[in-house]
């Protein structure tokens, strides 16, 4: 196995697999940067093979960053295995080359789609709620960095463990399933956004934000605020299926809504 | 509010916006470019973390549904919410439009939120073709290297990965250091006229965040993740109510 330092280097350029990232090329560049310190090790004596295998894994390469890590574990295993003539030199390429679009669909689906909506509902909650404000945001940092940190480092150990059954390891962390709880989870979050909105949307209580529940006639002052900002939440859900995008809505409702606070002022 | 002091605060914002926004794609993607990460840091930069975080809990559920697959190219929202931010700002430090003087907290903080967020996404436009036009320039450090390896020069093929990120670092620059001075100068020049407070109103920071929790819900693709939603909004409001 590379040694510690080398693994160690291959898990930090792993985090700039995106830095030279182009439409054409994608990670093809940040993919041999990552690996070649493991590649150094492995052909230190032998210049000629070192050269092969770079030119080899500059081939085209793009899947989700994080998921680079158990695949750049796998290859720099069939690296060694192809150096020492157990399997074919370029399995490790063809691994990479297979497992790309998989690994791509489960980490897209995971990491951008799952886990980073339910950290940011999370960390919005938390800011919402807490008396420091700025833990919201140290939370959504923690929560998502959890997550993604570990798939970095024992994706990579894990990689160079099973080799060519990576995929299946990746496949058996059953993330789709752990990403729509998250996904449900988040949505839970976003009611208490709402409820939290309908609890302050009153002049009295926006300006002494944070501990303004509800109070007052329970009719105009609970279940109207909670009903109508429930309702207006389905109305602009609806019409984003639809299909209008996010921002025309807003430049609709942004004036409208000025003129309402002009208006009650 | 006089140029000297928002052309500092400008510049201060484009470098940690320009910063910030290497983490989308180029290094680390620890998420601090993520809006509710870089509005606060704007607003902290400009004395206003207040600002900030309420700027950047609405940007942050507007946009969460924006992607990076594949070749598709997300709106910026590092740009949009450190301009919002930085546009709010300046907002405020020049008097808020008159209402600096009839309201203060949070009240005054969420009034300037919407209209901030209404230029900055047309100029976050800027941001988007700044980041597309990096990527394409990238392909050219990628022939760099590819012939330096055929010259066998088997060294520095990080260094050249690395190029990639300066290519992201000072474009992006570029793109904020011409669009956030100017547009936080219009900003402080724009509302220390006392008519422009009629353009600040909570209400339209209040349909925002309805507006992002429906993008949030509708984003987040969950079955029937709606009924989720209703269902904890009355428990949570029942139990706001008990305890308030």
């Amino acid at each position: 196995m590379p040694s510690n330092p080398s693994m160690f280097k291959v898990f930090i350029n792993s985090f700039f697999m995106q830095a030279s990232w182009s439409f054409e090329k994608m990670q093809s560049l940040g993919f041999v940067a990552a690996i070649s310190p493991a590649l150094r090790e492995i052909y230190k004596d032998d210049s000629e093979g070192m050269e092969l295998a770079l030119k080899r894994h500059l081939a085209f390469y793009n899947a989700h960053p994080y998921m680079a890590s158990p695949i750049l574990g796998a290859a720099i295993r069939l690296e060694e295995m192809g150096k020492d003539g157990v399997c074919p030199v370029d399995s490790a390429v063809r691994l990479r080359t297979r497992l790309m679009a998989p690994l791509s669909a489960l980490g897209d689906s995971f990491y951008w789609a799952s886990i980073r909506p339910f950290a940011s509902c999370a960390g919005i909650a938390a800011a919402l709620m807490s008396p420091n404000a700025w833990l919201g945001p140290l939370l959504f940092l923690v929560v998502y960095n959890c997550f993604h940190l570990w798939m970095r480092w024992r994706g990579l150990e894990r990689g160079y463990g099973l080799g060519e059954g990576v995929g299946g390891y990746v496949k058996s962390l059953e993330l789709p399933r752990t990403g729509l709880k998250l996904r449900y989870a988040a949505c839970g979050l976003l009611g208490l956004v709402a409820a939290w909105t309908a609890a302050v949307v009153s002049p009295e209580r926006l300006s002494d934000a944070r501990h303004a529940w509800f109070h007052g006639h329970l009719l105009t002052g609970f279940i109207l605020p909670v009903l109508s900002v429930i309702a207006f939440v389905f109305f602009f859900l609806v019409l984003l299926r639809r299909g209008v995008s996010v921002a025309r809505v807003f430049y609709v409702i942004a004036p409208v809504l000025t003129l309402l606070g002009v208006l009650i002022a | 509010m006089n140029f000297a002091s928002v052309l500092f605060d400008g510049l201060l914002v484009s470098f940690a916006a320009a910063l910030l926004s290497l983490d989308r794609t180029g290094a680390f993607q620890i998420m601090a470019s993520r809006p509710i990460i870089a509005a606060p840091i704007a607003g902290w930069l400009l004395g206003s973390v207040e600002t900030g975080l309420m700027a950047g809990a609405v940007v942050e559920l507007l946009f969460i549904g924006e992607l990076p697959v594949g070749k598709y190219v997300p709106v910026h929202e590092t740009g949009a919410a450190m301009a919002t931010t930085a546009i709010a700002v300046a907002a405020l430090h020049a008097g808020a439009g008159g209402k600096a003087i009839l309201s203060s907290g949070a009240l005054l903080h969420a009034s300037v939120i919407a209209p901030a967020l209404f230029v900055a996404l047309p100029v976050s436009r800027v941001y988007y073709y700044a980041d597309t036009f990096s990527r394409k320039l990238n392909v050219l450090i990628y022939h760099m290297a590819d012939r330096s390896l055929r010259t066998g020069n088997v060294a520095g093929l990080m260094k050249y990965n690395l190029y990639g990120l300066a290519v992201f670092f000072f474009i992006s620059l570029a793109a904020f250091l011409t669009t956030i001075p100017p547009i936080m100068y219009a900003s402080s020049l724009f509302f220390s006229m006392k008519w422009t407070g009629y353009l600040l109103s909570w209400p339209a920071y209040v349909g925002l965040m309805v507006l992002g929790v429906a993008s949030g819900i509708k984003a987040l693709q969950a079955g029937k993740g709606e009924f989720v939603f209703l269902g904890s909004s009355i428990a949570v409001a029942i139990i706001f109510l008990i305890i308030g």
